[in-house]
């Protein structure tokens, strides 16, 4: 079968001969290219062709279309993993890796998350999945405490880039609601996320203290004593311009206590 | 200082860096190695780089555009648009989605499905229209911005177009914005549309209704005061040890005080 846009290149193609003899004399004026000129080019050309070749892998492989208006990506959708038999009060739910992708032989690992409830999940056709639930954007760390068994295989499973740590840039799309069957109202919206806000960070610290036992106690002195010893910005300009020693620092000490203190 | 935060250095060795780093740049920036080439191949090196560069940056602006999406294919739109018409000939309702164009605010270009007379994309066609047998095939997700049509679509060539455009129905509904649109699918029926596989029954067995939320609200409390009580139990452990340490390090605990009895009265030798 020949390609729609065959002519147009055959014709594009002719065109491009027919430039490249009428400009062949052209060709002979040499000119001395500054080498360190080819190497920011080429820097800067690497830069963006970096962010972009992600999302065109992005934009080429499997969707995933989320009820609050956001569009993930996906290796599959095959889910990580998928609870049947829900049980008072659970319902039954899916947990999904979004956020990476495969395609043009390239192919890059999801490092966010969706946990829905099952019955909230519809395919269409073989690359698209629509997610009919109100999910929250939230912290990758909050999996710890929200769906403590599903973040073990998110952060162990070896193809997969969720990283459920603080300050990561992993999400976690959560919902417990669902929008296709009716399971959906301001009020339940209200009390999922007093769910999340309530029990998301502080349940996922208990839980990383208890797994860290004395280990976390320890750690927690060792950053107050951090804490104590760290320069206040007055104290480390002073020391920058001179050494921060002399009887003249009594004051700034004394200065910098309070601050601390404060 | 925020530097003195994250670099373990002294102000002097950062001064000594600064200036090796500032020095390292001047040499780069003023080597004089070049490469002999012909202009003509250094222009067409430019250009074709920045042509390229522009074409995957506008694939990651059309990731995060309005999207249409059909059972077999996925484009982008400007704004969602759908509009609904009576044909008269084949007696039955048409619904008609435009996309093709794309918009994306954070990512700083836009452009229009079909713009008004004399705009630039008018000129460039880069329009789709989509025409479903069916408007009720057409579903709006997460508040219009992604358009779901329930089909598969399928592309018409250069006559069926024409031939469709011709339609009394469709010239009188968008006659003055066909000559923009450059492709035209048909979505006739679908292959995924079925009754949802969750009975009323099932689902009232696994949620009953805002009660479940509570119940997991009040199991979350319970857990999370337990995993609470059991770091308190340990922060208590490691306290009373290290209490321990600061007693055996400042001298208060020696050795079990020697106690002796002479004729039923006790003396210590601990004082």
């Amino acid at each position: 079968m020949i390609p729609r846009y065959a002519p147009v290149a055959v014709a594009v193609f002719l065109v491009m001969i027919a430039i490249g003899l009428l400009t062949a004399p052209l060709t002979t004026w040499n000119g001395n290219i500054p080498i360190m000129l080819f190497f920011i080019m080429g820097g800067v050309l690497m830069v963006m062709m970096n962010s972009s070749m992600r999302m065109m892998v992005r934009d080429a492989s499997k969707t995933v279309l989320l009820d609050s208006g956001h569009r993930e990506s996906s290796h599959g959708l095959a889910p990580l993993c998928d609870v049947d038999l829900g049980g008072e009060p659970w319902p039954p739910a899916s947990l999904y890796l979004v956020g990476g992708g495969s395609a043009y032989a390239f192919s890059m690992k999801d490092k966010h998350a969706v946990q829905v409830r099952k019955s909230s999940i519809e395919k269409l056709g073989e690359d698209t999945l629509i997610v009919y639930a109100p999910t929250q954007p939230l912290p990758g760390y909050f999996v710890k405490s929200l769906a403590p068994h599903e973040s073990d295989q998110l952060a162990r499973a070896n193809y997969s880039g969720f990283v459920a740590e603080k300050d990561t840039e992993s999400i976690l799309h959560y919902s417990l609601l669902d929008s296709l069957h009716g399971i959906d109202s301001q009020a339940l919206r209200q009390l999922q996320a007093f769910i999340a806000n309530r029990h998301g960070k502080v349940g996922a610290d208990e839980a990383v203290r208890v797994r860290k036992g004395d280990r976390a106690i320890i750690d927690s002195f060792r950053v107050l004593a951090a804490r104590a010893r760290s320069r206040t910005k007055r104290e480390s300009v002073a020391k920058f311009f001179n050494g921060g020693g002399g009887a003249a620092n009594e004051d700034l000490q004394a200065n910098a206590d309070k601050e601390r203190v404060n | 200082m925020g530097l003195n935060k994250y670099v373990k250095a002294t102000p002097s060795q950062v001064a000594t860096m600064m200036i090796i780093g500032i020095g390292l740049a001047l040499t780069a920036l003023t080597f004089q190695v070049g490469i002999r080439m012909p202009w003509l191949v250094f222009l067409a090196f430019i250009f074709g780089s920045g042509t390229a560069g522009y074409y995957l940056f506008v694939v990651g602006v059309k990731f995060y555009s309005f999207l249409v999406v059909t059972e077999n294919y996925r484009t982008t739109t400007f704004h969602p648009r759908v509009k609904v018409v009576w044909d008269e000939g084949w007696k039955t309702h048409l619904g008609l989605v435009f996309a093709g164009g794309y918009n994306s605010p954070g990512k700083l270009l836009s452009w229009p499905d079909i713009e008004k007379p004399g705009g630039m994309a008018k000129r460039g066609k880069v329009a789709e229209l989509f025409v479903t047998a069916d408007p009720f095939m057409i579903e709006s997700v997460a508040n219009t911005r992604f358009l779901v049509i329930r089909g598969k679509s399928r592309e018409c060539n250069h006559w069926e177009t024409a031939a469709f455009f011709k339609r009394p129905s469709i010239q009188a509904a968008i006659g003055d914005e066909v000559d923009g649109i450059k492709r035209l699918y048909w979505v006739m029926s679908s292959t995924s549309l079925h009754p949802d596989d969750v009975s009323p029954e099932s689902l009232a067995s696994v949620m009953r209704g805002p009660s479940d939320l509570d119940d997991l609200a009040s199991l979350f409390q319970r857990w999370q005061a337990e995993y609470r009580m059991t770091n308190e139990q340990e922060e208590e452990r490691v306290m009373r040890g290290l209490h321990n340490i600061e007693k055996s390090r400042s001298g208060r605990s020696k050795a079990p005080a020697q106690v002796t009895v002479h004729e039923g009265k006790e003396e210590s030798t601990d004082e």
